[in-house]
């Protein structure tokens, strides 16, 4: 087995033996490139991945400031989230009338006398309910507190 | 070793690991000489690699690589440009002698780890142990691999006689 493998790979070779000028021109070529100082030309694999690069940098500049609106945007109250009735985004009550919500940590339900319902993150319905302008503040009843 | 000894014994082994793996003589120079430019310099600024053997070769398998790839990337784009030179220019022409095309076409249709072990071993003539080193696994390891890959080889070498032999007799039995 080993005897017809090292006859097999002698065939190969011989097959595959370069002539003697062959040998000569690539030593004698790659002795004269060694000696010529590296090229600093990139490969042309790295220059086509700098142009896209480039071109996709392009687009994403181009298309800037319509990733940083929607960046900014941020949602309004999580009113969605809630199973509130009705929702009032400025509601205004009596002065130093009282007013109850139910929370639950992070969306605030408040019913208002009137019998309507506003819906809102916890932090939002301290301002979002307001008294009229002069006439005191409203007081809030239940997890907004 | 000196480094004019080691280019001049690398030299060969290396555009028959090229043309065997290319089946181009012009691309299998190009290669060569790109792989020796690279150990040259190595050896001018760093001294010589440990093991040259390993070095070139690891080169030389990256480069060819690149080369057959880009050559299958334009190959359609030749075809459809109406590039495609269909005439065998007069290396290849030198180089079709028919049974070891025949043999390096079926080398080309085995697994990829086993016609790299075949071309290191059988093409470009390295020890087991520098064969190994240039595809950076264990000397056991490769010994394996190289074994399966003639056994492999052998099988389809096999067939193809037998296929031949057997339609050689349907003429037989027609005429």
């Amino acid at each position: 087995m080993q005897h017809s493998d090292d006859e097999f790979d002698r065939h190969l070779q011989e097959w595959l033996e370069p002539d003697q000028p062959t040998v000569d021109r690539v030593t004698a070529s790659a002795f004269d490139m060694a000696r010529q100082p590296a090229s600093a030309a990139a490969p042309p694999l790295l220059v086509a991945i700098g142009v896209a690069a480039l071109i996709v940098g392009g687009f994403v500049a181009g298309r800037a400031p319509v990733i940083r609106t929607v960046a900014r945007f941020t949602p309004g109250p999580v009113a969605a989230r809630t199973s509130a009735p009705d929702r009032t985004s400025a509601a205004t009550v009596a002065s130093e009338e009282a007013v109850s919500g139910v929370s639950d940590g992070s969306v605030m339900v408040i019913q208002l006398p009137d019998g309507s319902a506003w819906a809102g993150n916890v932090n939002a319905a301290r301002t979002a309910v307001k008294a009229p302008a002069g006439t005191g503040r409203v007081v809030l009843e239940g997890g907004a507190q | 070793m000196t480094l004019d000894a080691a280019v001049a014994d690398l030299a060969p082994r290396l555009l028959r690991y090229c043309t065997a793996r290319t089946r181009d003589a012009a691309a299998a120079e190009e290669i060569a000489q790109e792989t020796l430019t690279a150990l040259i310099r190595h050896w001018h600024r760093q001294g010589a690699p440990s093991c040259p053997e390993a070095f070139v070769f690891a080169i030389a398998r990256r480069r060819a690589w690149r080369v057959t790839a880009a050559r299958r990337l334009r190959a359609p784009l030749d075809l459809l440009a109406g590039h495609a030179d269909e005439r065998p220019n007069p290396e290849t022409q030198m180089l079709a002698r028919r049974e070891c095309e025949r043999t390096l076409r079926e080398i080309g249709r085995l697994p990829r780890r086993d016609r790299e072990a075949l071309w290191l071993v059988a093409a470009a003539g390295l020890p087991s142990e520098q064969a190994a080193a240039a595809l950076g696994i264990t000397t056991t390891a490769f010994r394996m691999r190289l074994s399966r890959a003639r056994q492999r080889l052998s099988a389809l070498l096999g067939r193809q006689d037998g296929q031949a032999s057997s339609a050689n007799r349907a003429v037989d039995d027609t005429l």
